[in-house]
């Protein structure tokens, strides 16, 4: 039988296990998630998917050859319904080429470029179930290979 | 007694301290003491204020003209800074390689720099000369922002040492900090010839590390001599054109805390790169202002990347308090002005006849098809 001194004893123990296993169960990417969410909101006002979708983000800085690869994949046939591109501040020549496409959305004011989502260069961030899963710097080493993983 | 002396020596640190103190605060200077004007240009497009920080003064008749390459349509747009004067454009001459960089001696003389290894004189779009760089060495022309074209006594070019970014910056980092960081050419009997290599990287950088955007350049026409800053230090290298001969100077600048170089490792992640600059303080230029014979230093001073903020907000190096430190001929420190936080941009500063243009255009007064600057007089 176990009394309830050694319960009293043993609650600091029980408590700190409880935290620790919440802690482990926290996704990855929480705190992540609760950027890009507020985010998507205010500028786009927008949520975050259940289902599996690709964020292509093209910040207003970082390599200009990563820039021009993503954009490039941007507008070809591979960018599928699943792809959302995010672009900050596009210049006019940009906007132009970006019209007619409806999953390209331009952050006019570059609110991206101040999150703290690891947007210094151009990434994919993979969200599934409301959440962030992944967040992946693109290069132009490594852009060919993201879009052959979406085909 | 013991407690006396000791007494005394706590006094007298206390002293230093506050005299030290004194002496910063007394020559740190508010902006607006300087503020003359504010002028607004119509640029009629966006697309040319891209690149902010290779914009160029041009004088003619007494008129200040920002000149801008524009690579896409071949021409260099002249924009006036003082409203009563018109801008206008002269188109470049059709030459097949890309055209790296540009320097104007007048309307009808302009020196263009191009990847193919040669420089081409100039006349609208006639092409009046053209330079072939044709010795046997590694060299190949390449463009850099922080080491444009200059020319000097009609000419003598000095631009980016070629070894830069596609071949070594990269792959060899430690040679690219071995090599120098400009080419000198002179033309003899219609030929480009090597005359010198000039300006060193700090020793720090040999040791497997690197810096962010390492250095910037100017040149002092009156007295011949090119002066490199360092990001990361304040040290200066002076480099007499006619000696041919270098020393490094340590600038006084008790406002600036000297930062370490990175780790080789980090050189391919821009987050922590973005970070390690809103952090660190930053000598982010040394230009020389030929009208009043002095130098400023400018320095962006390291803040906090993160804000505690429920958006998950950072700061970006355009948030960084601005300072110019103004140096006279001799490299010594007259006075410290601060400006207002998140209001300029560092990379746009131009010395004209008519003072210092500072650019307005931060991303929080950004207006489109517009290019906003403050004149300022220091001295």
């Amino acid at each position: 039988m176990i009394c309830l001194s050694s319960i009293k004893k043993a609650m600091p123990l029980l408590l700190i296990s409880l935290f620790a296993v919440i802690s482990c169960s926290e996704p990855k990417y929480a705190k992540e998630t609760g950027y890009f969410e507020n985010y998507l909101k205010q500028v786009f006002n927008k949520k975050i998917s259940s289902s599996k979708e690709y964020y292509f983000i093209i910040p207003n800085s970082g390599c200009m050859g990563c820039r021009k690869s993503v954009l490039n994949f941007m507008l070809g046939k591979d960018f599928n319904s699943k792809c959302i591109g995010i672009i900050s501040q596009p210049d006019d020549e940009t906007i132009n080429l970006i019209t007619n496409k409806k999953n390209i959305l331009v952050d006019e004011k570059g609110k991206i470029d101040r999150l703290n989502l690891q947007t210094a260069n151009t990434v994919l961030i993979i969200t599934e179930n409301e959440c962030i899963l992944e967040i992946i710097p693109i290069t132009v080493e490594n852009v060919d290979k993201i879009s052959q993983y979406l085909k | 007694m013991k407690f006396l002396n000791s007494l005394l020596i706590i006094f007298l640190a206390i002293l230093s301290i506050v005299s030290c103190k004194n002496k910063q605060d007394q020559i740190v200077q508010d902006y607006k003491t300087f503020l003359k004007d504010s002028i607004i240009i119509n640029t009629g497009k966006d697309d040319i204020k891209k690149f902010g920080s290779f914009f160029k003064i041009f004088i003619s008749q007494n008129i200040d003209y920002i000149t801008i390459l524009d690579r896409k349509q071949n021409l260099i747009t002249f924009l006036s800074i003082q409203k009563e004067y018109k801008n206008f454009e002269i188109k470049l001459p059709i030459i097949q390689n890309k055209i790296l960089d540009y320097k104007i001696i007048n309307k009808d003389s302009i020196f263009l720099l191009t990847d193919s290894n040669s420089i081409f004189l100039c006349n609208k779009e006639k092409i009046i000369q053209k330079y072939l760089l044709t010795c046997k060495t590694p060299y190949g022309i390449r463009f850099n922002l922080f080491s444009p074209l200059e020319v000097y006594k009609k000419k003598n070019f000095v631009f980016n040492y070629p070894l830069f970014g596609p071949l070594y910056y990269k792959t060899n980092l430690l040679k690219y900090y071995k090599s120098k960081i400009d080419l000198n050419l002179k033309i003899i009997n219609d030929k480009l010839i090597i005359d010198n290599v000039t300006g060193s990287f700090p020793p720090e950088l040999l040791k497997n590390t690197f810096n962010i955007f390492t250095y910037s350049r100017t040149l002092n026409f009156n007295a011949n001599k090119i002066i490199y800053s360092f990001r990361h230090s304040k040290n200066i290298e002076v480099v007499d054109l006619e000696t041919k001969k270098s020393k490094i100077i340590k600038l006084e600048a008790g406002i600036f805390a000297e930062n370490d170089t990175l780790p080789f490792s980090k050189i391919a992640d821009i987050n922590f790169k973005k970070k390690y600059t809103v952090e660190n303080d930053r000598f982010n230029g040394l230009i020389y202002d030929k009208y009043n014979n002095k130098y400023i230093r400018v320095l962006t001073k390291g803040i906090k990347y993160e804000n505690d903020d429920e958006d998950g907000t950072v700061n970006s190096v355009l948030d960084k308090p601005l300072y110019f430190l103004i140096y006279d001929e001799n490299f010594k420190l007259e006075k410290v002005i601060k400006f207002a936080e998140k209001k300029y941009c560092y990379w746009s500063i131009l010395v004209t006849s008519k003072g210092i243009l500072v650019s307005k255009d931060h991303p929080n007064n950004k207006e489109k098809n517009k290019m906003k600057y403050d004149l300022f007089k220091f001295y």
